[in-house]
């Protein structure tokens, strides 16, 4: 879709209302979401409902053929974002220091081992040198963030992303809905639980719903070790694009800069970070928290159910099986070593 | 990814985090005013 400044007038007030019909829609569907939550028992949360409801509407939009012309407002990672920017104001920032800094730790363990596992899995299934490259760093950081950052850096073509992107949306929704119900039938703490969703599952809207799924403590460790994992998304591109050109393709010439480090930086964890260090300092009431809070369950349902809105099967046709069978087996690896470093790191295993 | 959601022009230019990060501020500064108070949940 073209630029809306780019268009004549009359055509830019035909998007605009479109842009406000999605808005509509999107909102009705997450005022829905909450009317069946409050009906609903207290064990199903309202990420289920969200993404259920979007997923009724994208199968009701599409059928009527109308699914492209009001996509606009279906925008899972922004809502996500403005969400954990608002999280801030509910989590001290000695929590967001102290579970940042183990956050950080269990991710270099974990994007260095899954990386290289998946990069390995990929090469005995013979997968092209490119799209292994993507679907190791979304499998490794924090799925399709990640998968568009090496798409960058090793310059894989587009296909390979929608692919990957297609594998990381389908695989988390049920992770999601499973890890937190494992995480209480296995007893394990909160603490352990958020840094088991935030170390293996690849979206962070999922982290996010299966945290909230959980209990409120697991979403804040979730969320945050989530976001230790995403702010390595520079670091690793960076060190993609070195590896690439200067192994893969020979050209030590075309050395990456490292302002790419900065580029691919989450910036939103700022924003969360500043939200936090403002609530640690006392800026906000009680009745104030209360409304931040009730404002980012609102933005957490908008997202979820864009998950659902956004959630498109087309791509699976084209690819074949070796691909979804690398990143299945990649994700058990994944969710396996991940309960192990976060029982060592979050779970107390070894008396940290 | 912009281009495809072709959502006004102001994600585009800001970046969606940046974007993201004025969203959750206002909404943090209007509860903080008290113009945006009892949201329901």
């Amino acid at each position: 879709m073209e630029n809306i400044r780019t268009l004549p007038w009359s055509q830019r007030r035909v998007e605009v209302a479109k842009a406000l019909i999605s808005l509509a829609i999107l909102i009705s569907l997450a005022v829905l979401t909450n009317w069946l939550t409050r009906l609903s028992p207290k064990a199903l949360e309202y990420p289920l409902w969200a993404v259920a409801v979007g997923l009724g509407a994208n199968l009701v939009l599409r059928t009527v053929g109308v699914w492209e012309k009001v996509k606009q407002a279906f925008r899972a990672e922004l809502f996500l974002k403005v969400g954990l920017v608002l999280l801030g104001a509910g989590v001290n920032f000695t929590q967001v220091m102290s579970v940042g800094a183990k956050g950080v730790v269990q991710a270099l363990i974990m994007v260095i081992a899954v990386f290289l596992f998946t990069w390995w899995l990929g090469g005995v299934f013979k997968l092209d040198g490119k799209l292994r490259a993507v679907m190791s760093a979304a499998v490794a950081i924090c799925g399709v963030s990640a998968a568009i950052a090496a798409t960058g850096a090793v310059l894989a073509r587009k296909e390979h992303l929608a692919y990957v992107t297609a594998l990381v949306i389908i695989t988390a929704l049920p992770l999601m809905i499973l890890m937190p119900y494992a995480a209480l039938a296995l007893g394990l703490s909160p603490e352990w639980a958020g840094a088991w969703f935030g170390g293996n599952i690849d979206t962070t809207a999922a982290v996010v719903g299966a945290g909230a799924i959980h209990s409120e403590v697991a979403m804040k460790i979730a969320s945050i070790v989530k976001m230790s994992q995403n702010a390595l998304i520079g670091v690793a591109a960076f060190l993609l694009a070195t590896y690439w050109v200067i192994v893969v393709e020979k050209k030590p010439e075309e050395r990456p800069d490292a302002r790419v480090i900065w580029e691919r930086f989450p910036k939103f964890v700022l924003g969360f970070i500043v939200t936090s260090i403002l609530a640690s300092l006392g800026v906000f009431g009680k009745a104030q928290l209360a409304d931040i809070n009730a404002l980012r369950n609102w933005a957490f349902t908008l997202a979820f159910v864009s998950i659902g809105l956004q959630l498109s099967f087309g791509e699976f046709k084209k690819m074949g099986a070796g691909p979804v069978a690398v990143y299945l087996v990649a994700t058990v690896f994944n969710t396996v070593l991940a309960l192990g470093v976060a029982a060592v790191i979050f779970g107390g295993l070894l008396g940290f | 990814m912009d281009e495809k959601h072709g959502w006004p022009s102001l994600s585009s230019r800001l970046g969606e985090d940046w974007l993201a990060v004025i969203v959750g501020f206002v909404l943090i500064f209007l509860t903080y005013l008290g113009l945006l108070t009892r949201v329901p949940w």
